[in-house]
């Protein structure tokens, strides 16, 4: 499963991991599922019993395209009142058109004794990601506080999020999901920590793109949420944030993603993956990262013995790192994700034989899934197509053989 | 277990109607399997079936469901993941079977709910979903026939509260 949704991953953007556009066709948003209405003849009533209109509802996925659907059931009757509206709170989607009518719901008076809203406590995931000067830094604040009981997902407003706005994340303690990456001002890596010390059941954490390496280097390693997942670094993280605090991750770390991090060398990178490497699953290296340079992390493999799947721009590495001194014999790598960037020079490239090769040799017998941006230009010659159709081939070859039951197959035109 | 012998069971509806079904047909229905498992076949198979909280045309139409799926493998019970209720998909079969009126639609799902007929409870459920989407909560009430019981003031109420959710 977790194999799968890093397969689905490839358009995203740091800010907006996990909002990936499903392929699933939503057969209850397309208009010619609609089934035909016939009228009753009796006009009887027929009461449906609550747990039955939850069951109903259960039907319809809580996006944005939906949220009209639950607000118009919570205005049909008690019954379906009570059936829809926890779920048109749990997660809403919010905008510069209704994020002011959501707040004067949700959090009505600025004096927490006034009034508590009943409405606050099923809020589960609040993500301001779309607002820009919509909100106040004391809003945020208040939102937070009004919600910190309950939520479990945050994603933080672009702008006016502060200091303040720290200190009420730090009581939101059922967090599991603090996404920071869009927060425009500089964040000092301290105070950032110090929120986190209450969240202990963090899951996953966005580091803010900007966050400030702090004056003083801290010798002392900071202390991680202890159930911390997965993990995306951006900005201004250095090799001493690396080597020191990176270093002492909680064990229960499966992904990590670093990316526009321009402070960061290969030999800290390197060092800090030595250590955490064997508990990393899936790992993404994305540029701009330009300390690194091309063959950098070619012995990226000898340090992820458990790694399932990598996304990594093909700027920091070379034909290497698939070289059969470079893999551990049966490497359990099951995703590979090739990425270029646009400022890449013409001797950046990745060979789809010198992949082909390290599964012939037996050392990626799991790799099942290989996309690779068309930047490296897999479609260019007769021969680089063969060479991916060849890769095509003994993937699926190895597949037939023991299935893994994971999304197949080998693209090499993949878009930025 | 009698495997491969297709006996009768014979149900009764509320009105008193009676209808003999094969046993692999009304076992469809988990209540009444549990039934037959509690008491044992012998008095089941001789015995009639009351079925209480249903009458004699949604009943028919609900063993017309069952007959049709009598070969569909059961669920498994952990299969109640969210990867499945996801699908709004209704197969061509069930469709059909589901372009009744509103009445007999809510009908059925009473019964199945009643009868714990899972599957079918589902497909009557998707249906319901797939006819809510686009409409007012006018249109709700009308296409179902629901009475609006709030106050004036709660319909107010709910109406500002949630004003931040509605479509425009």
């Amino acid at each position: 499963m977790a194999a799968l949704d890093a397969q689905s991953n490839w358009n995203v953007e740091m800010s907006k991991p996990f909002q990936v556009p499903t392929h699933s066709k939503d057969r209850i948003l397309s208009q010619e599922s609609t089934p035909i209405v016939l009228p009753s003849k009796t006009d009887r009533e027929i009461l449906l019993p609550s747990e039955v209109i939850s069951h109903i509802l259960s039907y319809i996925p809580r996006r944005s395209t939906t949220q009209g659907i639950f607000w118009a059931c919570a205005l049909v009757s008690r019954a379906w009142y009570s059936a829809s509206i926890a779920t048109l709170y749990e997660r809403p989607y919010l905008t510069g058109g209704n994020f002011n009518e959501f707040v004067t719901t949700v959090c009505p008076s600025k004096n927490a004794h006034i009034r508590q809203s009943a409405l606050s406590v099923f809020v589960k995931r609040l993500d301001m990601g779309d607002l820009v000067h919509n909100s106040s830094r004391s809003l945020t604040a208040r939102l937070l506080g009004r919600l910190k009981g309950n939520i479990e997902e945050f994603v933080a407003p672009q702008a006016s999020f502060a200091i303040n706005s720290f200190a009420a994340a730090s009581k939101c303690t059922k967090l599991r999901h603090l996404d920071l990456s869009l927060i425009s001002a500089s964040v000092s890596n301290k105070l950032l920590f110090q929120t986190l010390k209450s969240l202990t059941d963090l899951e996953t954490l966005f580091f803010p793109r900007s966050s400030s390496y702090d004056q003083q280097a801290e010798t002392e390693p900071y202390s991680w949420p202890p159930r911390l997942k997965a993990l995306h670094l951006a900005g201004g993280v250095s090799d001493n944030f690396l080597c020191t605090h990176l270093s002492n991750v909680s064990p229960t770390l499966e992904r990590l993603s670093i990316q526009s991090c321009p402070q960061i060398h290969a030999s800290s990178l390197l060092a800090t993956l030595e250590k955490i490497g064997s508990q990393l699953k899936h790992l993404t290296i994305r540029f701009p990262m330009p300390h690194l340079f091309q063959g950098s992390l070619d012995s990226l493999f000898l340090d992820l013995p458990s790694l399932i799947a990598l996304r990594i721009s093909a700027d920091y590495i070379s034909d290497t790192l698939f070289s059969a001194e470079s893999i551990p014999q049966n490497h359990p790598l099951r995703i590979l994700d090739l990425e270029c960037s646009p400022t890449a020079g013409a001797d950046v490239g990745i060979s789809a034989s010198s992949v082909y090769d390290a599964i012939e040799r037996g050392q990626l017998p799991d790799l099942r899934s290989v996309r690779v941006s068309m930047r490296l230009a897999w479609a260019a010659t007769e021969q680089t197509r063969l060479d991916a159709s060849d890769l095509l081939e003994i993937i699926e070859e190895n597949e037939m053989e023991r299935p893994l039951g994971i999304l197949t197959g080998v693209w090499w035109n993949m878009p930025d | 277990m009698s495997e491969g012998t297709v006996t009768k069971l014979t149900l009764v509806a509320n009105d008193g109607q009676k209808m003999q079904v094969d046993r692999q047909v009304a076992e469809k229905s988990v209540l009444i399997k549990n039934m037959l498992d509690d008491l044992g076949d012998d008095a089941m198979l001789s015995a009639e079936i009351p079925i209480p909280n249903v009458n004699d045309t949604v009943l028919k139409k609900v063993i017309e469901w069952c007959e049709h799926h009598k070969a569909d493998p059961a669920a498994s019970n952990d299969d109640d993941s969210d990867s499945r209720k996801k699908t709004t998909d209704i197969d061509e079969w069930d469709q059909k079977f589901m372009q009744v009126d509103q009445e007999m639609l809510f009908e059925i799902i009473l019964a199945s709910n009643y009868l714990d007929i899972k599957p079918l409870l589902d497909v009557g459920c998707k249906t319901v979903a797939n006819m809510i989407k686009g409409k007012s909560p006018e249109e709700i009430r009308k296409t179902f026939n629901i009475t609006n019981d709030f106050t004036p003031e709660e319909e107010e109420q709910i109406r500002r509260e949630n004003e931040w959710a509605e479509d425009r």
